[in-house]
């Protein structure tokens, strides 16, 4: 295993600095003058100059990237061009926020999702397992921003049940989870479509299994065959689903916080595009992919925890 | 293969509601009853229903039915484009690299974990930061996002077949890797390309349905999907239809093509069947 996890450690070395080259030439590939861009037209000589020196911009192209590099690897991110703040220090305020909707969402998911296919799957072909095909599906093809418009219409602007915007009083944990409830559900309601359907196929596929059988001629209740023989098993295929989509919701969490105005990630990297605010673009982007990796990485050990297989191939 | 084709109620299902958004897209001038973009303030924000409106109208008095008619136009093309994009692309990196291994793998293999390091909506939104929003960019930036799915989908083929039988035999009889690789070795990876590009074009739709609705992705006045539901958000309290009805729109375009993709995956790989 200890091998396993430093062979996966050294793999995502080169994507990390693959990504940081993108990032880095991104800058690079906007048309025309990028401070120009940035700062407008109406921006003086002088403030040009000024901006092209702090952002390095007036060395030779390698040493530009070596300093880049130098600086990020510091977690120096430079300075918002909107704002003058520093951008790791606009991630770090912004995150809380963004890892608190993904957490709920991924919580909501597998709260709903992995009943839903256990369902589905030992129910197969009643009405119980097609609704779930039909929720599923919508869960899948719905874009989330609709969605999240959807509940707000409802739930916030019908009912007034919830909040339909910001992320509640700082400190006052009942107006924070208030707050929380519709976007979480948003955000978790298409990675629960996919972990329900990845449910029913994973567990139709155990069930059909030896153990399972042999389980169930001992005379063992169906509860304990289902969740301590099947589930178990089944559970693989889930947490590969589940930790795939943790990226996918660091995504998704964009389009949620400009629907709810949540002060994530997402909405400071939406507002950054918007003021052409490119430090604060190409910290954000690296953040999100850097955790993305790290992700990715961790679903990889659990899944070689669970599997001794793959940590073995 | 034929009765088959016709028996399979994705395909059947998914096919129906994709010809009919292809249908709505071509047709769209015949269909749609007043041009999208003309604007009549004494007209804003009518109910569905009303006389000459069939889905009502914006808060610019705008006819809905005929701005989602013709949003279809967008979502198509950029559907259609972006994944032409990333199959051509990405296919062609995918069998240069499973092909050829060495260097060229790794590189590839490089360069597609990079791309795949970053959320696609993301990778999306960075790309058109940089590009700035146009039509034609939310086409190359959804595109590029999608090159490497397509790679990594081709690559796995091509490895697999690169050391059958009849690649072998190919080989010793003096066929040249350009020969090999077109004769013996695409054909024979187009199923799970045909595939990738039904789901990649749902994928596509749902993208530049983002885009727009972040005011990223093509510009107004030109009717978006994304972009009406950015309309219709300010008035969700007195004008529900107008993000209802674009949100629909989108949610049936991309139920087509994933059934479509799930569909002919059954149908032309039936191993990878859930």
């Amino acid at each position: 295993m200890f091998q396993f996890v430093v062979r996966r450690l050294i793999a995502t070395i080169p994507t990390l600095l693959g990504v940081m080259v993108a990032v880095f030439i991104a800058l690079h590939l906007i048309p025309g003058d990028p401070v120009v861009a940035m700062l407008g037209d109406m921006a003086t000589p002088e403030q040009v100059v000024a901006v092209r020196h702090e952002l390095g911009l007036d060395r030779p192209l390698p040493l530009q990237f070596v300093s880049f590099v130098e600086r990020y690897l510091r977690g120096e991110l430079g300075n918002s061009i909107r704002t003058r703040r520093p951008v790791a220090e606009e991630i770090s305020d912004r995150f809380p926020h963004t890892f608190l909707l993904a957490a709920a969402g991924v919580f909501i998911a597998v709260l709903f999702g992995v009943p839903l296919g256990i369902i589905a799957a030992t129910r197969r072909g009643s009405m119980l397992d097609l609704v779930s095909l039909v929720l599923s599906m919508t869960g899948i093809a719905a874009p989330v921003f609709w969605v999240g418009l959807l509940l707000s219409m409802l739930f916030a602007i019908r009912l007034r049940w919830f909040p339909a915007i910001g992320a509640g009083k700082p400190g006052d944990l009942v107006s924070i989870l208030q707050a929380l409830v519709l976007p979480a559900f948003t955000l978790g309601f298409s990675t629960m479509a996919l972990i329900a359907r990845m449910t029913r196929s994973s567990m139709l596929e155990v069930l059909r299994e030896d153990y399972v059988r042999t389980a169930r001629a001992k005379g063992l209740s169906e509860k304990i065959v289902l969740y301590k023989h099947a589930l178990r098993n089944a559970a693989i295929p889930i947490v590969t689903i589940v930790g795939l989509n943790i990226g996918y919701l660091l995504g998704g969490a964009v389009l949620v916080e400009t629907v709810f105005a949540r002060p994530g990630l997402g909405k400071l990297l939406v507002d950054a595009i918007l003021a052409r605010d490119y430090p604060v673009v190409q910290g954000v982007t690296f953040f999100v992919a850097t955790s993305f990796i790290l992700v990715n990485l961790l679903t990889d050990l659990i899944y070689a925890l669970l599997d001794p297989q793959v940590r073995l191939s | 293969m034929k009765r088959r084709f016709w028996r399979n109620p994705l395909i059947l299902t998914g096919g129906v509601i994709v010809l009919l958004i292809v249908f709505t897209a071509v047709f769209a001038p015949y269909l749609a009853p007043i041009d999208p973009t003309s604007q009549s303030l004494a007209q804003r924000l009518l109910p569905p229903g009303t006389k000459g409106h069939l889905l009502g109208t914006d808060d610019f008095g705008r006819d809905l039915w005929s701005r989602i008619i013709y949003g279809s136009r967008i979502s198509l093309l950029v559907g259609l484009i972006s994944v032409a994009i990333g199959l051509v692309v990405g296919s062609f990196l995918g069998i240069v690299a499973g092909y050829y291994l060495g260097w060229i793998d790794m590189l590839v293999g490089r360069v597609t974990d990079v791309l795949m390091a970053f959320p696609s909506i993301l990778l999306a939104l960075a790309i058109m930061a940089v590009l700035g929003p146009s039509l034609t960019n939310v086409m190359i930036a959804v595109g590029i996002t999608s090159i490497p799915r397509f790679t990594r989908v081709t690559r796995g083929s091509v490895l697999a077949l690169r050391e059958r039988a009849f690649v072998e035999a190919a080989r010793g009889i003096g066929a040249t890797n350009n020969r090999i690789l077109l004769q013996h070795i695409l054909p024979n990876i187009l199923s799970p390309v045909i595939v990738m590009a039904s789901t990649g074009i749902a994928g596509a739709i749902l993208s530049e349905a983002s885009l727009s609705f972040l005011g990223l992705g093509v510009q107004p006045p030109t009717p978006t999907w994304g972009s009406i539901i950015n309309d219709g958000k300010q008035y969700l309290d007195i004008a529900p239809w107008i993000a209802t009805f674009a949100g629909t729109a989108i949610l049936l375009a991309v139920l087509g093509f994933n059934l479509l993709g799930d569909g002919l995956r059954d149908l032309l790989d039936p191993k990878l069947k859930t």
